[in-house]
C-alpha cells in the first residue's frame, strides 16, 4: 500500500472540489430542461376546472409570477444556506421527502446490491473457471435472460407467481404508515429486492466471468501456477483481488442508478421512493423538488465515484493520487 | 306457497340478524394524488371525492342520487321573489379542532367565496358566487343570503365542493395539507405519495356515526397494481376507473363484489371551434357521424359506459336522451366531408391529443380515431398522445389543438359551454342565450325548458362527440356493506359503510 495519507486526503479534496462545480453543473441544466417542456405547476395543480383568475392566484402564492432567473438565484440561496425549499406540489419541506424516500429506496438498493453479489461472484468465477463448458454456458445464458428481461415484466410476474399463484403473504405495495409497521415494510420490499437483485447480478456476473477469465489468462497467473501453488491459491488470493477492480467500479456506478432506475420497479410494488418521487416531481413540474432529488442523485454518484477511486488504491499498489 | 312464504321469513330474521358493526379499518384506492385538500383553494375531482361529507361539509349536499339535501343546515326557506334564501343551522356542531359551528363561520366563508379578487381570497371561482349581494346572521343558527337576481343554480352551487365549510379562523395554508370540518370522519395524515388517512370523529352529530374507525384512501392510478391490490388484501375498495377488463375478471370471483352505473363524467370528443376545419359544422357533424359510439362502448369498455348525445348524463335533473341524434352514418359523413370541399386528392388531416394519465379516455380516443380513419382516403387522422400537464397547457389553456378528448367529470357542467374562452373556444350567442335563461327561470319547470332548448342546441351544432357517461366502475371486497357504489355525490361518503364480521 505505502500510500501517504496525507496526498490521498489532498485528492479527496481536490476530487470534492469537483464534485462541486459537478452538482453546480447538474441543477443549472436541470433547471434549464424544466423551462424547456411545456407547462406549469400551478395549472397542474388546479386541473381543468379552474379559472385564468385562481392561476394567477395561485401562481402568485407559489412565487411563479418571478422571473426564472430570480427563481433559480432564490433556489440556490436556499440550498447554499442548507435549504431545500418547500415542495411546490406537496407543500412541505423537500429534504423531509428525500430523507423518507431515501429510508426506503437505500433498504431495496443496498440489499439488491448484496444479492447480487452474493449471486454475480460465486456463480461468475465459477462460469470463468469452467469457460466454454457446459455449466458456463448456462450461467452466461441465465444471466442474459435476466438482462434482457424488463424489470417491470419480471416485477408483474413475481407478483403473479409469489402472491396470486403461491399465495405467499406478501403485501401488493408499501403499507400505509411505512416503516411503523416494520414486518410488513419488509415483506413489501422482498419482491422488490429480488426483481432489482437478479437484474444486478445479471450484468455483475458477465462482468465478473469475463474479469476473471482475463486475469486467469495473465502471466503472474501462470507463473503462480507453474510454481506449483494450488488452483484455491491462485484463483482467490492471486487472481480475484484484480478481477475485483472493475467489478468495484460497476457496483458503485450500479449504486448510483439503481437509486433512479428503481422508478419502474417502485411504480410495480406501489412503493413510495425516491424514483417515484423524482417521476412525479417531474409529472407536476414541480421544479425544486425534480432539482432537490437531482442534487442528492448527483451528490451520491459524485460521493460513490470518490469512494470506488478511493478503494482502488487499497485493491491496487499500482493505482497512486501523487 | 307455504315453503316460500318459509324463505321470506328466514331471509328477514337473517336481515334482522345482521345489525351494523362498528369498528374496522377500510383501505379505498384512488386515481390520483391532489396537490392540496382544502376544495375552496385548490380544484380537483379527487380531492372531493376523499374530502366531501367525509371531513367537509356545507350547507347542504348531494346524495348518492345526485338529490339537494340539508347538511349543516336542517332546513331552508326560499322568498317568492327567489332573491332571499334563509338557512336554519344545526345546533351543537363543532369542528375538529373543537370550536363550535356557527353562523358566523359561514358568513365568513361566504364573504371570502365572493370576494373577486381571489389572491387576496385564495378562493377558488369567485363568479359561482357574484349573484349573492349579502350574507349575514340574523343569530347564531340563522344565515341569511341576499341575491341580486334570481339564480336557478344557487342550492347547486352551495352544494358544490367550492362551498364546504371550514373554521372562519383557520389559515388557509394549514388547511390545504389538513382540513378541518365537521364530517364524520377528521383528517388524520397526508402520506405524501402513498395514502390519506381519515379516523373516526368521536364527536360527530348524527348519533352512531360513522361506523367505521379508520378509513384510507390510497392513491393507486395503474389498474393493474390496484388488481394486485385488492386481490393481496392491501385493498378494500377500488372506487372508480376499475378496468373493463379486470371489472371482468373480478366479476368472476365471489370474494368481490363489481358495482357499475352511470355517474356525470361525459367523455367529450372536443373540437376547436376557433380555426379550421372545426369551425364548419358539416366538419364537424362528419366527424360525429363517423363515429359508432356502440363500437366504443362495446369494444373499447366492454359495455360499460351509457351512450349519451350532449353534455349531460342520464342521472342528473332536466336530462335529454340525445344519445340517439346524429347516429352512426359513414356515407352521410363522406358526403358532407366532400361538401366541405375534402377529397382523397385534398383530405381533412389533423391530429387527436390524447392526454395518457386517463385509461379510460385513452383509449376511447384511439378506438374512435381508428374509426374515423376507416372513412377513406379523405380522412386521415392522426394520434398525438401527451402527459396531463402538456395536456393542460396546449389543449386546455392556449387552445392549441385539432380535436381531443376527455371526461368532464363534474355534475351540472353544461354551463362551460356558454364560455367562449373555454378550451372549445365554442361561442355561440344563442346557447349563452339559453343557459342565461336556464339561470334566471322563474321557476324549475321553465329551467328545465331551457336546459333541454340548450343540451339540444349543443347536439344539432355537433359541438362536440359526446361519446358516452363514463361508467362509474368500481369493486369491493364483498363483506363490506352499504357502499355508495355509482353515486352521483361529489364525494366517497363512507359515513354509513360497515364491515361484515
Amino acid at each position: 500500500m505505502g500510500e501517504p495519507l496525507a496526498v490521498m486526503l489532498a485528492y479527496a479534496l481536490r476530487r470534492l472540489a469537483l464534485a462541486l462545480v459537478t452538482l453546480w453543473l447538474a441543477t443549472l441544466l436541470v433547471f434549464g430542461a424544466l423551462l424547456l417542456i411545456p407547462g406549469n405547476p400551478a395549472q397542474a395543480i388546479l386541473g381543468i376546472d379552474a379559472t385564468p383568475a385562481d392561476l394567477a392566484a395561485l401562481e402568485h402564492r407559489l412565487g411563479l409570477d418571478q422571473p426564472p432567473l430570480e427563481r433559480y438565484l432564490n433556489w440556490l440561496g436556499g440550498v447554499l444556506r442548507g435549504d431545500l425549499g418547500q415542495s411546490i406540489r406537496y407543500q412541505t419541506s423537500i429534504s423531509g421527502l428525500i430523507l423518507t424516500r431515501l429510508g426506503i429506496t437505500l433498504p431495496i438498493v443496498i440489499s439488491a446490491l448484496f444479492l447480487a453479489t452474493l449471486i454475480a461472484v460465486p456463480l461468475g468465477i465459477l462460469a470463468a473457471r469452467r469457460a466454454g463448458s457446459w455449466t458456463d454456458l448456462a450461467v452466461s445464458m441465465g444471466s442474459l435472460v435476466g438482462i434482457v428481461l424488463p424489470s417491470f415484466w419480471v416485477g408483474l410476474m413475481f407478483i403473479y407467481i409469489f402472491i396470486v399463484w403461491l399465495k405467499l403473504p406478501l403485501p401488493s405495495s408499501f403499507p400505509i404508515g411505512g416503516w411503523k409497521d416494520p414486518a410488513k415494510a419488509i415483506s413489501a420490499l422482498v419482491l422488490p429486492v429480488l426483481t432489482v437483485g437478479l437484474a444486478s447480478a445479471s450484468l455483475l456476473l458477465r462482468l465478473v466471468r469475463g474479469s476473471v477469465l482475463e486475469v486467469l489468462h495473465q502471466d503472474y497467473v501462470r507463473t503462480a501456477r507453474a510454481k506449483g501453488l494450488a488452483e484455491r491459491v491462485v484463483v482467490y488470493k492471486h487472481a480475484l483481488r484484480n478481477a475485483a477492480l472493475p467489478v468495484v467500479t460497476v457496483l458503485g456506478l450500479e449504486f448510483a442508478r439503481l437509486l433512479i432506475a428503481t422508478v419502474v420497479v417502485e411504480t410495480v410494488f406501489g412503493i413510495p421512493g425516491l424514483g417515484s418521487l423524482s417521476l412525479l416531481a417531474i409529472s407536476a413540474r414541480d421544479y425544486p423538488l425534480v432539482q432537490g432529488v437531482v442534487l442528492t442523485i448527483a451528490a451520491f454518484i459524485v460521493l460513490l465515484n470518490l469512494g470506488v477511486d478511493l478503494l482502488y488504491a487499497l485493491l491496487d499498489p499500482r493505482v497512486s493520487y501523487a | 306457497m307455504l315453503r316460500r312464504w318459509l324463505f321470506v321469513g328466514l331471509v328477514a330474521w337473517l336481515g334482522l340478524g345482521l345489525a351494523q358493526t362498528r369498528g374496522g379499518t377500510l383501505t379505498i384506492a384512488i386515481q390520483t394524488e391532489p396537490a392540496a385538500w382544502d376544495p375552496t383553494q385548490v380544484a380537483g375531482a379527487d380531492i372531493s371525492r376523499v374530502v366531501y361529507d367525509n371531513v367537509l361539509q356545507g350547507l347542504v349536499k348531494r346524495n348518492a342520487k345526485g338529490e339537494i339535501v340539508p347538511a349543516l343546515a336542517e332546513k331552508w326557506t326560499v322568498s317568492s321573489s327567489g332573491l332571499t334564501y334563509t338557512f336554519n343551522l344545526r345546533r351543537g356542531v363543532k369542528f375538529h379542532d373543537g370550536s363550535d359551528f356557527t353562523a358566523a363561520d359561514v358568513v365568513a366563508k361566504f364573504n371570502r367565496a365572493r370576494n373577486p379578487d381571489t389572491k387576496a381570497s385564495g378562493h377558488l371561482r369567485p363568479d359561482l358566487y357574484k349573484d349573492i349581494s349579502g350574507v349575514t346572521a340574523p343569530n347564531p343558527y340563522t344565515v341569511t343570503f341576499t341575491l341580486r337576481q334570481p339564480n336557478n343554480d344557487f342550492l347547486f352551487t352551495l352544494s358544490r365542493p367550492e362551498s364546504l365549510i371550514t373554521p372562519s379562523g383557520a389559515r388557509l395554508e394549514d388547511l390545504r395539507v389538513k382540513p378541518i370540518g365537521t364530517g364524520p370522519f377528521r383528517f388524520a395524515a397526508w402520506e405524501r405519495g402513498v395514502a390519506v388517512r381519515l379516523e373516526r370523529n368521536p364527536n360527530y352529530y348524527v348519533q352512531g356515526l360513522p361506523y367505521l374507525d379508520r378509513v384510507n384512501f390510497r392513491f393507486l392510478g395503474d389498474g393493474d397494481a390496484q388488481l394486485a391490490g385488492l386481490r393481496a388484501g392491501d385493498l378494500d375498495v377500488i372506487a372508480y376507473s376499475l378496468l373493463p377488463e379486470n371489472a371482468q375478471v373480478l366479476g368472476r370471483d365471489n370474494r368481490f363484489k363489481v358495482f357499475s352505473g352511470s355517474g356525470t363524467a361525459e367523455a367529450v370528443a372536443g373540437f376547436n371551434h376557433s380555426r379550421p376545419p372545426f369551425n364548419d359544422v358539416r366538419v364537424r357533424r362528419a366527424i360525429t357521424l363517423a363515429t359508432n359510439k356502440d363500437e366504443l362502448i362495446q369494444g373499447a369498455m366492454l359495455g360499460y359506459g351509457t351512450k349519451i348525445g350532449s353534455m349531460r348524463s342520464p342521472g342528473e335533473a332536466c336530462y335529454v336522451d340525445l344519445s340517439s341524434f346524429n347516429p352512426y352514418n359513414p356515407d352521410e359523413a363522406r358526403r358532407l366531408l366532400a361538401e366541405a370541399g375534402f377529397t382523397a386528392q385534398n383530405p381533412l388531416k389533423f391530429t387527436y391529443t390524447l392526454a395518457a394519465e386517463f385509461p379510460y379516455e385513452r383509449r376511447i380516443g384511439e378506438a374512435m380515431v381508428a374509426q374515423l380513419n376507416k372513412l377513406g382516403p379523405m380522412l386521415q387522422v392522426g394520434i398525438q398522445v401527451v402527459d396531463f400537464n402538456t395536456w393542460i397547457q396546449r389543449v386546455f389553456t392556449n387552445a392549441d389543438y385539432a380535436m381531443t378528448i376527455i371526461g368532464h367529470v363534474e355534475a351540472n357542467d353544461i354551463g362551460n359551454w356558454a364560455n367562449p374562452k373555454y378550451y372549445w373556444r365554442y361561442n355561440s350567442p344563442r346557447f349563452q342565450q339559453l343557459f342565461t335563461a336556464y339561470l334566471r327561470a322563474p321557476n324549475m319547470q321553465k329551467a328545465c325548458e331551457s336546459l333541454a332548448a340548450a343540451q339540444r342546441l349543443l347536439a344539432e351544432d355537433a359541438a362536440a362527440v359526446f361519446t358516452m357517461s363514463l361508467p362509474a366502475l368500481g369493486a369491493y371486497r364483498a363483506n363490506i356493506q352499504n357502499w355508495p357504489g355509482s353515486s352521483l355525490s361529489p364525494g366517497i361518503s363512507v359515513a354509513e359503510v360497515w364491515l361484515q364480521k
